[in-house]
Order: structure tokens, then sequence, then C-alpha cells
């Protein structure tokens, strides 16, 4: 004892360290697990209906399982305010919310009328949503979209965050993060892309839907879970696929205000057809197609999947037929000029095509296509097709003063000076794209 | 007198030009006067080498003498240790403030809660132990630790080159912002000052100042480095990012992959606002000894931990409170800490040259 009471003397923060577990160690016993106190949030949903928000939050529930599937669900709260819905999900939820792990982020069309950071400021700042989440749009609710998702991952593994990177790396050639929506949103231009992510839900069987099938309880007892087979089926419009599938109930629980919010059940269909939204100031100002976005990744060094059909070819042997190609290499120099105070935007792109398809129109052509040679012709209408899509969407970005093609970061990083003062010279700057004159220097190929 | 090498001198130069630099300031600054808030870093640590070069012309002056001697000998006692004084302010603040910092970080991405009575307990006797030890086991700890810390910020920089960077737009800010902002965030400089209170400690043989300068270029590549592939990553959104270090590495979509990467931020950034905090705390007790020289390091620490409880956590309370004290109020004090007194001790080793100098002639 004696010599204990001595170690203790000599070294004093032995004594720090016993009351440190003496202090800790009951409290660590005690204290329930962290997924009792915090739900973890994989994905969150934003709607406006009228002047309510609603909030929903696609939940991971962890349980032990043999099966390695994740249990989720959704749960939705709504109040005047995001912050306010947050608490009413929360309470519904009987915990606290987690978002660290939150990878995608939803809001509806109407969330888009006005400028939607304001209403993702709370979840920002207090309760630290990451920038990196998937920010993505879509026609009905968040909601709705939340629960299709749910299903669509439990049945056939396709998570929407995946869904929607694949298309910012292989359509919109650029990050969709909310990140990404924040760069554009504080840049000088105002303007942003964000994923579209279509809801069809089918109205004939979904009215007739009942609650379907298992339940579950998890923790506390208070999540059920329901969910039926799901199909996938190919061959939407410009090669995108979608995914029918069934939705997955939402939230239950034994309250009143539970059973109001009710789950949603029935077939619905996620389209994802590479649509993105063009955001200016927080708000949609349009809707762009994959032939758009292609048209914008045209400048952008990095390759798209892109594909261009041009029509009434005529081979040797005299028969009309289309032709469909495919970018398979690009070299892109863009350089910004001032002649006569006129802004100059020269993009000279030179592109590696393929022919992938040849749509005979039922004729009988006698010669080997496959291997047909780029003619002057068949480069001619290329050019036209490229340079006729590149200006449709110009008129787009012109009409709503949005620049999502980096002019002005071309012009302020290599003109600076003549450029700023172009600017000064405008009524209105913003509406700078429409004066700036663009010169596409085309060069079409055979690829290798 | 335990003494410490140039090697472990240099290391503590490492840390401390790190301290308060790689999380919230990157953002801080670029409120002010945005990308362009690289050049008055670049003329703040300008003047940090030459006061280190200072630090070594009075070393070389005063070999052997601690700071309060080396003053009292020109001053007089009193205004030694009044200067000394200001030293055991500039280093209390310093504490509370990388203490703040840390504990903002670590509630944004682990505990989520307040968890202040958790921290304090946890941080402050391992902080109280060290320094009891003294500044030789804390060297030798250092050293120990040094590569594994300078693997997780160059590990931490690394990964920003998988992602999105674009070089950003420099000149957008006028001179004056550039001023205003080096100005503003003043307080969260001239750590490195600690080594004029652990002079006589510093073990320098002829030569080795070069390393010391080693130590400290490679921590000022390093903030640099980071200030610039924050901004290159951000770019406009860089004022929303409180955690310029770790959120090189959090918002790397590419990783999110292969798990949560931000674990190695995390280690980095907390053993190196341990041992910045070890470094500080050491700095205000060697100040306290000097001052109070019938008094051992050990009621420093326990002067340190009151004072650090009544002030950080009765009146302070919260970091935005620290934080805007320090740029609204501490700017003043650390004009006089980080300038005018490298300036003055300058002068006093230039004089007490000059001085040796007539006497070999007489």
């Amino acid at each position: 004892m004696k010599k204990m009471i001595d170690a203790v003397k000599k070294y004093p923060f032995i004594l720090i360290l016993v009351l440190i577990l003496v202090a800790f160690t009951p409290y660590s016993l005690f204290s329930p697990g962290q997924s009792r106190k915090r739900a973890v949030v994989i994905a969150i949903g934003l709607d406006k209906i009228e002047d309510e928000y609603e909030i929903s939050f696609l939940t991971f529930i962890p349980s032990p399982n043999q099966e390695f599937q994740q249990a989720n669900s959704v749960v939705s709260g709504k109040g005047s305010s995001v912050s306010e819905a947050v608490l009413d999900a929360q309470l519904t939820l009987g915990k606290d919310i987690g978002l660290s792990h939150a990878k995608t982020t939803v809001v509806n069309e109407k969330m888009l009328e006005e400028d939607v950071s304001s209403s993702l400021d709370y979840l920002m700042r207090v309760v630290s949503l990451p920038e990196n989440t998937v920010f993505v749009c879509t026609n009905t609710t968040a909601k709705q979209l939340l629960m299709a998702t749910n299903s669509l991952e439990k049945n056939l593994g396709i998570k929407l965050d995946q869904l929607v990177s694949y298309n910012a790396n292989e359509v919109y050639i650029s990050d969709t993060s909310l990140e990404a929506f924040y760069k554009g949103y504080y840049s000088p231009t105002k303007s942003s892309l964000i994923g579209y992510i279509e809801h069809i839900k089918d109205s004939t069987q979904s009215e007739q839907a009942a609650p379907q099938n298992q339940s579950s309880s998890q923790g506390s007892g208070d999540s059920q879970k329901s969910s039926q087979t799901s199909s996938s089926q190919d061959g939407q419009q410009g090669g995108a696929g979608s995914s029918e599938q069934n939705s997955s109930a939402g939230s239950s629980g034994q309250s009143e205000n539970e059973k109001q919010r009710g789950s949603l059940q029935g077939q619905s269909q996620i389209l994802n057809k590479g649509d993105a939204v063009l955001l200016r100031d927080g708000q949609k100002v349009a809707l762009l197609d994959v032939d758009n976005l292609n048209s914008i990744n045209l400048l952008s060094t990095k390759r798209s999947l892109d594909s261009i059909t041009i029509t009434d070819v005529e081979t040797e042997d005299g028969k009309n037929v289309d032709m469909t190609f495919l970018v398979k290499n690009k070299v892109v120099s863009v350089k910004t000029d001032f002649q006569n105070n006129i802004p100059l935007f020269v993009a000279n792109i030179n592109l590696g095509v393929q022919l992938s398809e040849i749509d005979t129109k039922a004729q009988k052509v006698k010669q080997n296509v496959q291997n047909t040679q780029i003619t002057e012709e068949i480069a001619q209408k290329l050019e036209q097709k490229i340079k006729a899509e590149f200006a449709k969407v110009l008129q787009i970005l012109r009409e709503n003063k949005a620049d999502v093609l980096g002019v002005y970061d071309h012009f302020f990083a290599e003109n600076r000076k003549e450029f700023l003062s172009f600017l000064s010279s405008l009524d209105h700057p913003e509406d700078f794209l429409s004066h700036v004159v663009f010169m596409l220097n085309l060069k079409v190929e055979q690829d290798g | 007198m335990k003494s410490i090498s140039a090697r472990q001198s240099g290391i503590i130069v490492f840390l401390t030009i790190l301290a308060n630099k790689i999380l919230v300031l990157p953002s801080a600054m670029y409120e002010k006067s945005k990308t362009d808030s690289i050049f008055a870093l670049i003329a703040i640590f300008a003047f940090e080498l030459l006061v280190l070069a200072c630090f070594f012309a009075l070393k070389k002056a005063y070999p052997e003498q601690n700071l309060k001697e080396i003053l009292s000998k020109k001053m007089g006692c009193v205004a030694a240790k009044v200067i000394i004084f200001a030293f055991l302010i500039f280093f209390l603040f310093k504490t509370m403030l990388t203490y703040a910092v840390l504990y903002v970080y670590l509630k944004d991405l682990v505990y989520q809660d307040e968890f202040g009575f958790l921290a304090l307990v946890c941080l402050f006797p391992v902080v109280n132990h060290a320094v009891v030890c003294g500044l030789r086991a804390m060297g030798r700890t250092f050293e120990l630790f040094y590569y594994i810390v300078l693997v997780g910020v160059l590990f931490c920089l690394c990964i920003a080159f998988f992602t999105n960077i674009s070089m950003p737009n420099f000149f957008v800010a006028s001179p004056l912002e550039i001023f205003h902002s080096g100005f503003r965030h003043i307080f969260a400089f001239g750590d490195y000052l600690v080594l004029f209170l652990f002079i006589d400690k510093i073990k320098l043989k002829k030569g080795e100042e070069k390393k010391i300068f080693l130590f400290a270029l490679v921590g000022i590549i390093l903030v640099l480095a980071i200030f610039i592939i924050f901004y290159a990553k951000y770019q406009v959104t860089a004022f929303m990012h409180n955690n310029a270090l770790a959120d090189l590495l959090v918002f790397s979509v590419q990783f999110n992959a292969i798990g949560r990467l931000d674990i190695i931020a995390m280690l980095t950034i907390m053993t190196l606002g341990l041992f910045q905090l070890e470094i500080f705390q050491a700095a205000f007790c060697e100040s306290f000894v000097q001052i109070f020289d019938k008094l051992s390091v050990k009621y420093g620490v326990i002067v340190f931990d009151i004072l650090f409880l009544v002030i950080y956590l009765v009146l302070i309370k919260k970091y935005e409170i620290m934080l805007s004290f320090a740029t609204d109020y501490l700017v003043y004090f650390a004009i006089l800490t980080n300038i005018v007194l490298p300036v003055l001790i300058y002068v006093l080793s230039r004089r007490h040259k000059k001085e040796t100098y007539d006497e070999k002639n007489d």
C-alpha cells in the first residue's frame, strides 16, 4: 500500500488517469448505443408543397443479418421552415439525425422556383450536410423518389447517387454535387447544372395498392418496411435506361400524424434520361436534354458519351442512309480575344469519330459500309449538325443569361483588363454572353 | 539544465508554423482578400523568417542566458518582466485559440454535439503532463511523431489532386484588402516566438541554424501549399469551408467509394493540435517561471489551468466569440508581440554586438 501511495506521489498523473477511468467507465457502460440515439441518413429529400416544407430522410437501420442487405426506411417531417420540418422528422423517428453519410440530396421542381440555396442553408450550416452529396431534382416529390430509390436499391442494387454519378462522369462531364452547385451559385455568372431524375408513378396501380407484405421491427420497434418484386426495362430514349420497381413504404409509427403521412405504395419508375436542370441564382431556368449537354461538353476536354446521327447520306451506290457516329477522341483548345472591342471566343475542336450504326431504311446496300471512310460530305454534315446543336444550346444559355460553358472564366483569365472594361460598358453585364462571338473551328476525322 | 537539440527546436518551429493556419484561417482570409490572401501570407512569412534570423543573432550574442536575463541587462528587471508578461498573455490566448479551432473541428466532424467537458478532461491532463515532464521530453516526442504528421499533411494534399482542381485567379483583391486581411489575422502568426522563451534551453552548435531554417521552410511551404490547393479546389466557395486541411479529403467525391479517408486528416489534426497546445502551454509556463522565479513549472501549469477555465469556459464560452476576439482585439496585442518585441530584441542584440566589438577594440 505504501508503495502504491509512493508511486502516486511520484507520478500524480496516475491518479488523474484513475479518476478519468472511474468517471467515464460507468458512463460508457450505461449510455445507450449511438444507433439508438442517432439515425444515419443516407439520402435527403426536400419538397415544397404550397407553403409548407417536407423533408424526407432515407435512413439506414443497423441490424444484424446474414444477407449483407441494408435495411433502409424513409421518414419525413413537415413544417413551415426546413428546421421545423427536420424537427418534426426527428420526432417521428425518435432519434437525432446524422447527415455525415448522406450521399444524395433530392429536391422537387417546386423548390427550384425560388432560390433553393436559402432552403439548403439550415441543412448546410446547422445540421452539417456534406457538400459532396449528389444534388438532384425530380419532377414529382423528393419523398416519392426516395421511396422508389429505396426499393430500387433493395431489389437491383442500384443506388441513386451511383446513377447520378454515372451521369456526372459520362453525360454532364462536371460534378453535380452540392459543392458544384454552390460553386456555380457563388460564381460571377451565378449559373450551375444539377442532375434531373424523372419519377413516374403508375396511378392505376398505386391507387389500389394496399400495405404490403412483411414488416420488421428494428431498434425501438417503430420501423416498418415492405417491398415487392422488381423488374427492369431497357430501351429508353437516347440509350438511357429505366428501372421499374415498387416503392417501399415510408416511415410508419404509432402516431396519428404518422398515419396521415401514410406509406406510398404502388408501381413507380425512375427514369434516368441524363437530363440536367440549368439553374441561375439558385432557380431553375431550363431543362437540358442529353443533346444540349453534349453540345455544352463539346468545349470540354473530357470525352462524353456522345453520338451524332446524320441523315440522308448518299452511299457509293447512290442509296440514302442514316449514319450514327460515336465520338471516340476529342482535342479542344479554347482561345479568347478582343477584336474592335468585340469579345471573340474561339474553340478549335478536333473530333475523332467512329461509325457505329447505319440505318439503311430497308434498302439493300451492296457494299461493306462498316468500312466506310469519312468523306467530305459526311464530315460536312457532321460539322453542320454539331454546330446546329451548339447554336441551339447557346441560344438557351443566352436567353437565360446562364454561363455554364466557362466563357466568363476564360475571358477573365486570358483578357482580364479588356473583359472587365467590356463588362462595365454593358447596360446589363449579366447578359454578356449575348455579346460574345463564338467561333467553332471543327475538324472531324476518322478515329484510329 | 535539460536542453533540446537543434533538430528538436526545428520541429517545434515546424509545429508552431502550422498552428492555427491549416483549418479556419484559409477560409477566414478568403473572405477579406479572396485568393490574394496568399500574398499576405507570403509577406508575413517573409517577416517571420527575418525574425528567426534575429533569434539566431540573439542566441549567438547570449548563448547561455534566458530571455529575462538578456532583457534585464539592457532594460532593467521590471521592463524585462513586463515584456515576458506580454509573452505570457500572448501564449495564454494562443492556447485558447488553438483549443477553440481544434474543438470546433472535432465537434463538426466527430461529436456533432457539445462535448466541452469531455474535451477538457481528455486533453488537459495529457498537455499538463507533457509540460511538467519538460521541454526535452516534449522535444523527443515531437521528433518521434514528426514524420507521421508530415506524411499525414502530405497525404491530405496529395488526395486533393485526384479531385477537380483548377488554378485560382490571382490579383482580384486590392492591396488594401490584402493588407487588411493580413492585419486582421495577425494573431494566428508569430507562434515561433516560443523560441525566444526557450532560448537558453536550445543547444545550438555552429552551423545548426540552417537546420531550424529548413524546418521553418518546410512548415511555410506546407502552409502555402494548403492555401493554394484549398483555393484551387474550392475557389468561390472557399469561405464556406472552415476546416481546410480536412476538407481537402472529406469532399473528394471519388474517394467515397473506398471509405472515409478523413480519418487520416482527423488523426493528423488531432496530433498537431495536441502538440501545439503542449508547446504553447510550455511557453506560458516558461514565461510564468521567468516572472515568478521562485515558483516551479507545476505552479505555472496550475495557474494556466485556472486562467484557462475561468477565461475560456466562463467568459469567452464560444468558439465564435474567441475568433472575433482574436480578430478584433488581440490583433493589436499581436502587433506588439509579433513585430515590436522581435524588433526590440534585435536592436538589443545589435547593441550588444557593438559593445562587445568596442570592448575588444579597447
